[in-house]
């Protein structure tokens, strides 16, 4: 690796580390490579990072985006949350059963693990230290089941993925799904090990009759919200249009719901999602324009090479370079959000991963629990600090049930993903018929 | 949002008034309504080409790329809006290790300075592209469309981010001197 990409390197970590924005610590990394480098005249790179803004595969992510925001304000959370209730919130899960289940539902909506944070976790934390749960884990529990937003399709971060890999979008899909099943029954499992000593109180077991009259009563009331994944997944995996127009059929579907079924929604409050999903979309398209930028000058410098033979000299071994590999993946989630880190890291680790025979969708299965276990891992732990903030709970008093879920679940799931292929392939083979 | 809001939660100066207010608070609302727009254009435009194309079995040339075009200024409008609310996303480790007092304050005031040279740097670029857009004429291939006024969003909406990061970069400079936190 050439001295001036190692400083480079070295900057992009020290401008991240100070708190500069990240889009612009890609930039600043961009504006030394160009200052000092032989590259020819910057312009070139504003057309690189244009050229990928600009394509149609990315407007997936707006549109998706936009859905989960029509949906989270039109209320379907309130419904999701009821249907999940009557089925578990009698059983040993209780409520914790019910935040588990609801965001995975959500997950298939929104696809990003911030707004079901703040859609899943407003109604939820005040019920659940109503029935005697600990706050401080009742908001742990909504920040480590929003990670499944991410895993579960259709995911922002996967599209991402798919596009910088040039990886088959419907096929990263579908590779983190067994995954997150997994980590639902582990989850469910640390949810009733870790509740075990709470003052929790249930409600009066009931008859089955009425549980059944009760369940299917707030099924037929939110069947509608409970049809939009169905008619998203059906959409793209019906073969009936790509990923980009079922997202944008998923905001037609949304907009009558909200405003004329479910009345939730008014034309002032939806006319404030838009521009919200705008500006979130506009903060994430910045880092992926400057990002590609910085990408195809280490492209040029072949640093995704250089990276392969820093790994490869270190140990031949394929566990131990995936094992190494996953470190490497875990301190990128430690410090950066899930859309940074695979901006950052899957460009350098691809390499890698082919070496090892590592499959490209199974290294979107790894990608998405490895990142989406930085979302709640400390220091930089994003997700976890915004359910704080929404849970109105002591950050130090979540670290230690965050620490369980990230080393009692995350973490077993992540080594499994990455040593068991089929987990995450036989699905894309078996849906796509991919060799 | 009120004016009082504004200027207390996000980057606008604390004292700036009056009819300067409103200037600053209209080039917002117009953001915001041209992030409505785009946003609108952009269901619309693909719903439309999802009814033409899988209904009525024609392709209606020029949509997708005009589709993509409302994307892009969607996308450069969020991101000035962004800079404006403080939306950014930054992995700041100095918040854990030194939460409060002066390191903080000069770690920020560093960040903050930073921030603003790159953005700067990256509006030169970007106004040095739409000037060679512009030279060369390029035209979209479907529509016709001249690129730069497609490419024009990018300087325009980098010199907002540069003022916005301005504004919150003198923010963290008089907490540096004064000792109060910024807002």
């Amino acid at each position: 690796m050439s001295t001036l990409v190692a400083l480079d390197a070295l900057l992009l970590t020290v401008l991240l580390m100070i708190g500069v924005p990240v889009p612009l610590c890609f930039a600043g990394a961009v504006l030394v490579l160009m200052t000092f480098g032989d590259y020819g005249a910057p312009a070139f790179l504003i057309g690189t990072g244009y050229a990928k803004v600009s394509s149609l595969v990315i407007v997936a992510i707006p549109l998706f985006i936009l859905a989960g925001g029509l949906m989270s304000r039109g209320g379907i959370a309130q419904r999701l949350v009821a249907v999940a209730d009557s089925l578990f919130g009698r059983t040993r899960l209780g409520l914790g059963g019910v935040v588990i289940v609801t965001t995975a539902i959500f997950g298939a909506i929104s696809g990003m693990a911030s707004s079901a944070v703040a859609a899943i976790g407003t109604i939820m934390v005040p019920r659940m230290v109503e029935r005697g749960y600990d706050r401080a884990y009742a908001s742990t529990l909504v920040a480590v089941s929003a990670v499944l937003a991410l895993l579960i399709p259709p995911s922002a971060s996967m599209i991402l993925f798919g596009w910088v890999t040039g990886t088959s979008i419907l096929a990263c899909f579908l590779a983190p799904i067994v995954p997150a099943l997994l980590l639902i029954a582990l989850m469910a499992f640390w949810n009733i090990v870790l509740t075990r000593n709470m003052p929790i109180i249930r409600p009066e077991p009931a008859p089955l009759k009425q549980v059944a009259v009760e369940f299917f009563g707030r099924v037929r009331h939110a069947t509608l919200a409970l049809l939009m994944p169905v008619v998203i997944l059906g959409c793209i995996y019906g073969g009936v249009t790509t990923p980009t127009e079922a997202a944008a059929v998923a905001v037609l579907y949304a907009i009558p719901i909200g405003l004329f079924v479910y009345k939730d929604l008014n034309w002032r409050e939806l006319g404030n999602v838009i521009w919200r999903a705008g500006q979130i979309t506009g903060v994430l398209l910045l880092m992926i324009f400057f990002a590609s930028m910085l990408a195809r000058i280490w492209t040029m410098e072949n640093v995704p090479q250089q990276m392969l033979s820093v790994f490869l000299s270190v140990s031949e071994n394929p566990i131990i370079l995936l094992l190494m590999a996953n470190v490497f993946l875990a301190i990128v989630g430690m410090f950066m959000d899930d859309a940074s880190g695979i901006l950052l890291a899957s460009p350098l680790l691809m390499p890698l991963m082919l070496k090892v025979g590592v499959d490209p969708i199974q290294f979107a299965a790894i990608i998405a629990v490895n990142l989406g276990m930085g979302l709640i891992t400390p220091p930089t732990a994003p997700i976890l600090y915004f359910a704080a903030l929404i849970g109105k709970a002591p950050v130090g008093y979540m670290m230690k049930p965050a620490l369980v879920f990230v080393l009692g679940a995350y973490l077993p799931v992540v080594l499994l993903v990455t040593f068991i292929p089929e987990l995450s392939l036989t699905l894309p083979r078996w849906v796509l018929g991919l060799n | 949002m009120s004016e009082q809001e504004e200027t207390e939660q996000v980057n606008t100066p604390r004292w700036l008034g009056g009819p300067a207010l409103s200037v600053w608070n209209a080039t917002l609302q117009l953001q915001r309504i041209l992030l409505v727009v785009c946003g609108v254009a952009l269901t619309l435009l693909i719903c439309l080409q999802v009814f033409t194309r899988y209904v009525m079995g024609i392709s209606i040339l020029g949509i997708e790329e005009i589709a993509c075009f409302s994307a892009v200024w969607m996308y450069f409008i969020g991101s000035a809006h962004g800079a404006w609310e403080r939306g950014h996303i930054s992995a700041s480790l100095v918040e854990l290790f030194a939460p409060r007092g002066p390191v903080n304050r000069f770690m920020k005031v560093l960040a903050s300075v930073l921030t603003v040279v790159i953005a700067g740097w990256m509006t030169v670029w970007a106004w040095d592209y739409f000037n060679f857009s512009l030279r060369r004429g390029s035209t979209s291939p479907d529509t016709g469309i001249v690129l730069a006024w497609v490419h024009v969003i990018m300087p325009i909406t980098l010199a907002l981010m540069t003022l916005y990061w301005t504004v919150e970069a003198f923010g963290t400079i008089r907490s540096l001197f004064s000792g109060e936190e910024d807002k």
